[in-house]
């Protein structure tokens, strides 16, 4: 934590709002991406994202000026979007669904103006992360993306380490399979796709 | 074919030991199914490590301000809300506690009026009582006083009351026509 952020910190902690607002400013990307890579859509993330900050700003007592506050945030964003999720419900795709079309662009939500230009690779991404269930999801999320440890996933999570890394398997098998079945689907689809650069990388 | 251990070390991200890289190697040479699941994951892998983290909308901080506003007018109006609940709930016991003080005090009115009733009809037994002894003290005055005088006596006392009240009518009677009065 830089000194600015701990004098932000202090300063909204006392009950104000536009100290909090620079916090905004600073993270608004890492729990931006965080929610969008759960919920699947600007929409969602945005609505998510502010979520986050309202509780991480309405909760900010709780939190422990000793710790990462980007941890803390974080946490408080992927409860959030679990939650979320459980509730909505939100269509899963089963990996079996023949008529799965995954590259379908996805619903850009309502609010705000996010124009959010999809690439294939996003496309991709979300597709997989639909197969996995909400807790497992939060858990690859914050171990790829943000080069969490099995400790922090954990303690983010509320989890035991042992539990983070039977999901992080059992997710891993889950993509791994939904990405055979998105190559297969991509092979029928596109006969001469020999220009497309295979993702091949060594196992890690 | 046997997949294990080679799946679970192709899929928990944790570092071989070098003979067990090497048992990978060689059962990766045969077994396609490993091939396969190797190349898959590692395609999945790879596509995270090139998916970059995402910007809001901009303006998101100007946003974010906005909902806090919005939150804070929400917090105030739930406040406000419950502060009418609670006076509504006070202004409902204080009704309640009211209804049954009134109801305890006509009960205990309709016990004193049985009691004023029996106050009023001993006081009317008393006051008939008084009447009835004034009533037997007359009748022994009736019958007692004409023996205390003769017949001469009680017409002596006749004819002095009869000649005082003449002279009272008669001074009246003068008095009314004297002069200068009206
Ligand atoms: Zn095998």
């Amino acid at each position: 934590m830089n000194d600015n952020e701990a004098i932000w910190l202090a300063r909204a902690r006392a009950g104000d709002d536009d100290a909090f607002t620079h916090i905004v400013e600073a993270y608004q990307k890492p729990v931006f991406s965080l929610c969008y890579r759960m919920l699947g859509n600007a929409g969602d993330a945005e609505d998510a994202a502010q979520e986050a900050f309202l509780r991480a700003y309405r909760h900010l007592n709780r939190y422990d000026p000793n710790r990462s506050f980007a941890t803390w945030l974080l946490s408080i964003a992927s409860h959030y979007c679990i939650d979320r999720l459980r509730k909505k419900r939100l269509p899963s795709f089963s990996i079996d669904n023949e008529a799965h079309d995954w590259w379908q662009p996805p619903d850009p939500g309502p609010t705000p103006e996010a124009v959010m230009v999809m690439d294939e690779k996003q496309l991709r991404v979300r597709e997989l992360l639909d197969v996995l269930a909400p807790k497992d999801r939060a858990a690859v999320v914050l171990h790829y993306w943000y080069d969490y440890s099995y400790e922090e996933i954990a303690e983010s999570l509320a989890l035991s380490e042992s539990a983070v890394k039977s999901r992080l398997y059992r997710a891993r098998r889950a993509l791994a399979e939904s990405w055979q079945t998105q190559e297969s689907q991509m092979e029928m689809l596109e006969p001469n796709n020999a220009e497309r650069t295979p993702y091949e990388t060594p196992a890690f | 074919m046997k997949h294990q251990p080679f799946e679970n070390w192709l899929l928990f991200d944790e570092t071989l030991i070098p003979d067990q890289a090497q048992a990978l190697d060689e059962h990766l040479q045969v077994c396609e199914h490993c091939q396969t699941l190797r190349q898959s994951w590692g395609g999945v892998a790879g596509l995270f490590r090139e998916s970059p983290d995402l910007d809001p909308a901009s303006g998101f901080a100007d946003r974010w301000q906005a909902r806090l506003k919005q939150d804070h007018q929400g917090v105030l109006a739930s406040r406000h809300r419950w502060q009418s609940w609670i006076t509504l709930i006070l202004i409902a016991n204080a009704v309640s506690i009211l209804g049954v003080l009134l109801g305890m005090t006509v009960f205990n009115t309709f016990d004193s009026l049985t009691e004023l009733l029996l106050v009023w009809v001993y006081r009317l037994t008393s006051l008939l009582t008084v009447i009835n002894i004034f009533q037997n003290l007359l009748a022994i005055m009736i019958r007692t006083i004409p023996g205390l005088l003769p017949p001469s006596g009680w017409a002596i006392l006749a004819a002095i009351i009869s000649a005082g009240s003449l002279v009272w009518v008669l001074s009246i009677a003068r008095l009314a026509r004297m002069p200068g009065r009206a």
